[in-house]
């Protein structure tokens, strides 16, 4: 047979099994769907039975046990997120943590393969108790982020001072977004995070840790924090002092203001910028004359963020803000005609971005 | 004279031979792009579908603040529904910025009135130089939104005075007609979520014609009944789903679409932003910001993200695709010709040893061997220098291949992410995966090879782009053009 015929032949088995497998893939697609939908109305049953009526959680569990693990995963992690209130959780992980499917997913920690260990990593962050710490500790040092991130979901469970020591240990060369997606889990531990944080915010720490931490007591907001942040404001490193600058904004201590006045009249422009954005959250009315100043500065960022911190200082700010507008210097000028002109909405959206 | 014959033969048997070769190899590469792409795609899939972190993730400060840029010539018909759908995307922190380029019809006026705009001050910074703003404007009713009305000076002045007017280090260029998914912000941040330094992202696109589109949102995707938009959807298909999935393991794609691409806005800024009178503004600054990550020794990737998807209008009639494809090859040969010395640069790893020279010799000069081989194969033929045997062979590669690896595409959507539900719809799609190899690319050729043409004249024009606009889908089509 000539290669004519040959190259005729596999291209048109080729396209052959192109074809059946979408069709095949297509019929088996509908009846999964309707299985699915079917699944689907007795896990909402079940879930109704239980939430709503009181009877329960048995039916939705077994529910969930009838449908492939992976898909069970999905639907308890969805309905955790959307429909499940606190209360009820604890009733369902006593449940769910018989049950042999959620203990071979529980299992996968060790898996060879990160999906897996991804699937036992969602499903801990709903279902596991301090028996589980071991298999978390593991999960917290995965070489895959996506695996370490579920994992810090299942700190609130384990309750455990130690892992979140560790977790704070592993923050500081990780990606500001990655830190701030971890972030959320240790505010939510603040009863463990806190000590463990003011330990760490002294000056014998590099300033790429001290940047992560105080990012770390900047969210959680604790008053506690305040004396640590306080003697941090003269670091030597601009990045630790434009963080403590940002951290301020959620310190309500007397002194605070003040420390972010010297700020203002920092070298790095940044941290004059974030000062004055923090005054403005403060609302340090007492500030007003430091940035009124500062709306003449150099940097651009810098008399943005003071003309929108004097805009939310209500009438004191605004008058300073409408009698610049008549200054001398030229940017400021322009600066305090520009926020002037904002609606209230905006001056709100641009302060809080 | 039979010698003369005889070595006429050999010299078309052996072109046609090498043409052949080229066709096997350019699309046995694709097969590679194919394989590879599947197990990137999975992992992408399984990565997305953990919902319950990005509902978490919603509430905090870990999604990173991005910039829509939006330039809009003469977008009366859609720009207010574009400009609602871009402002309630769901994702915590973000702004648009719109830039009117000195539309002549009623865009501004429209921009105006739906979303109560009042002017502002021109406090911004300038750090690349455009044309002239003639005025700054935020709106009453959604603080995020800045518009910026300028002088016309083209899509890459446009958005480079959008980069000056943006507040966050994060920047989304997309095209004023381009419908964004809901979650594709959320999508599209993964990689920086994930910890990767990512210099830029791309996205998805995919067509929009004949698509249901409600407020600004593609509430059923259809596959369009006219093949000139058909045949794009396979194309769009093949080429996002498994030619740029597939870039991501051979070192980074070599082009971020214009449609809908996330930058960070620091290595736009130091590569001085867009190329203005570049037609291919896109394609020219992915490979500009490759060089400068490179010569600056900066480790940043360029990954491409299946699942994020973002929905453009394609072109209807063929004297719009003409220019559209020419346009694109233009741009194209400008800026390998501007950038030759990267081409097969050891200096620049795995894009310049690998894609740039993919650019060239399976992009640029693909017209011109395609129509070689059509050439040399019919000639041939007809003067019986080669065989019906050899010639089928040809034929095979070049139009047989390419319906397989249509329907590869196709077959990695329905697996993946099965967009088309409608039995009608894929079996659309297998005619056009058909239509689209015999027929449909043998125009491009033509049309790609006028782009040498117009680059050798040295024109910069985008010509005008007709469009149907996406209000009324339903109804008949409206009209509007765009440059």
């Amino acid at each position: 047979m000539s290669l004519f015929f040959v190259a005729l032949a596999v291209e048109g088995v080729l396209l052959t099994v192109i074809a059946a497998l979408v069709v095949l893939h297509r019929v088996l697609r509908v009846r999964r769907d309707r299985v699915g939908r079917l699944v689907e109305a007795r896990t909402a049953a079940g879930l109704r039975a239980w939430l709503l009526e009181g009877q329960g959680a048995h039916a939705y569990i077994r529910a969930l046990t009838d449908i492939p693990p992976h898909i069970a995963l999905h639907r308890l992690a969805t309905a955790m997120t959307e429909h499940i209130p606190l209360e009820h959780r604890d009733e369902l992980v006593v449940l769910l943590r018989v049950e042999q499917w959620t203990a071979a997913i529980a299992r996968q920690a060790a898996s060879r393969f990160w999906w897996r260990r991804l699937a036992a990593a969602r499903l801990l962050a709903f279902t596991a108790d301090p028996s589980d710490r071991v298999r978390v500790r593991r999960l917290l040092d995965d070489p895959h982020p996506a695996v370490r991130t579920a994992a810090t979901r299942c700190l609130p469970r384990v309750n455990d001072p130690e892992l979140v020591a560790l977790v704070l240990d592993r923050l500081p060369p990780l990606a500001p977004l990655v830190r701030a997606a971890l972030t959320v889990t240790l505010r939510d531990l603040a009863s463990h995070t806190v000590p463990a944080l003011l330990a760490r915010l002294t000056s014998a720490a590099s300033s790429r840790e001290l940047e992560a931490w105080i990012n770390v007591a900047e969210v959680i907001g604790a008053p506690e924090a305040y004396p640590h942040l306080a003697a941090l404001a003269g670091h030597e490193e601009a990045v630790v002092r434009l963080a403590v600058a940002r951290a301020l904004k959620r310190q309500f201590h007397s002194d605070a203001s003040d420390v972010l006045a010297t700020l203002l009249s920092d070298g790095d422009w940044r941290v004059r910028a974030q000062a004055a954005r923090s005054l403005g959250a403060l609302g340090a009315h007492e500030k007003t004359p430091a940035l009124e100043t500062a709306l003449a500065d150099s940097a651009w960022w810098v008399r943005f963020r003071a003309s929108l911190a004097l805009a939310q200082m209500g009438e004191p700010g605004r008058r300073v803000l409408k009698e610049s507008r008549r200054a001398s210097d030229r940017m400021a000028r322009d600066m305090s005609s520009l926020v002037c002109g904002l609606s209230d909405g905006s001056i709100i959206e641009l302060t809080e971005a | 004279m039979d010698l003369l014959t005889h070595l006429a033969g050999q010299g078309i048997r052996l072109a046609d031979t090498t043409i052949l070769f080229y066709y096997l190899t350019l699309n046995l590469f694709y097969v590679v792009l194919f394989a590879i792409a599947i197990p990137d795609l999975w992992r992408h899939l399984t990565l997305s579908d953990d919902v319950d972190e990005r509902a978490r993730l919603l509430s905090s400060e870990a999604f990173p603040p991005i910039t829509i840029l939006v330039p809009a010539y003469n977008e009366e018909i859609t720009i207010v529904d574009s400009v609602r759908a871009l402002l309630t995307l769901n994702y915590p922190r973000h702004e648009v910025v719109l830039v009117n380029d000195g539309s002549s019809d009623a865009t501004m006026e429209h921009l105006i009135h739906a979303y109560d705009l009042y002017e502002v001050p021109p406090a911004y910074p300038v750090y690349i130089r455009t044309a002239p703003v003639r005025a700054y404007y935020r709106s009453r009713r959604f603080s995020k939104l800045l518009v910026l009305d300028k002088k016309n000076g083209g899509k890459a002045d446009s958005l480079n005075a959008a980069i000056n007017a943006a507040r966050f280090p994060f920047l989304l260029a997309v095209d004023a007609d381009t419908i964004i998914a809901p979650d594709a912000l959320q999508r599209v941040s993964r990689p920086i979520l994930l910890g990767e330094h990512v210099a830029a992202v791309s996205a998805t696109l995919r067509v929009a014609n004949s698509c249901h589109i409600e407020h600004g949102r593609v509430t059923d995707a259809r596959v369009d009944r006219r093949w000139i938009p058909g045949c794009q959807v396979v194309e769009y298909l093949r080429a996002f789903l498994f030619g740029r999935t597939g870039w991501n393991a051979l070192g980074g794609n070599p082009i971020i679409s214009g449609a809908f691409g996330l930058f960070r806005r620091e290595y736009l800024l130091a590569i001085g932003g867009y190329q203005v009178g570049n037609v291919t503004e896109d394609l020219d600054l992915v490979v500009r910001l490759r060089r400068y990550l490179h010569d600056n020794n900066i480790q940043a990737t360029l990954p491409f993200i299946p699942d994020p998807i973002a929905w453009t209008e394609v072109p209807t009639t063929l004297r719009i695709l003409a220019r559209q494809r020419e346009r694109w090859h233009r741009g194209l040969i400008g800026t390998m010709v501007a950038h030759r010395d990267a081409v097969a640069n050891r200096r620049y790893g795995p894009f310049g040893l690998v894609a740039l020279p993919f650019l060239l010799i399976g992009e640029m000069l693909a017209p011109v061997v395609e129509l070689l081989g059509y050439a040399l194969t019919l000639l041939g033929l007809a003067f019986g220098l080669i065989n019906w045997e050899f010639a089928g062979l040809f034929f095979l590669a070049a139009f047989g291949f390419g319906i397989v690896l249509s329907c590869l595409g196709i077959l990695l959507d329905e697996l993946s992410f099965r967009r088309y539900s409608r039995a009608s719809d894929l079996a659309r799609l297998f005619g056009y995966a058909i239509i689209e190899s015999i027929g449909f690319r043998q125009l491009t050729v033509w049309f790609r090879l006028r782009g040498f043409w117009y680059w050798w004249r040295g024109s910069h024009t985008w010509g005008v782009m007709v469009r149907e606009g996406f209000t009324g889908k339903q109804g008949g089509p409206q009209q509007r053009a765009a440059a």
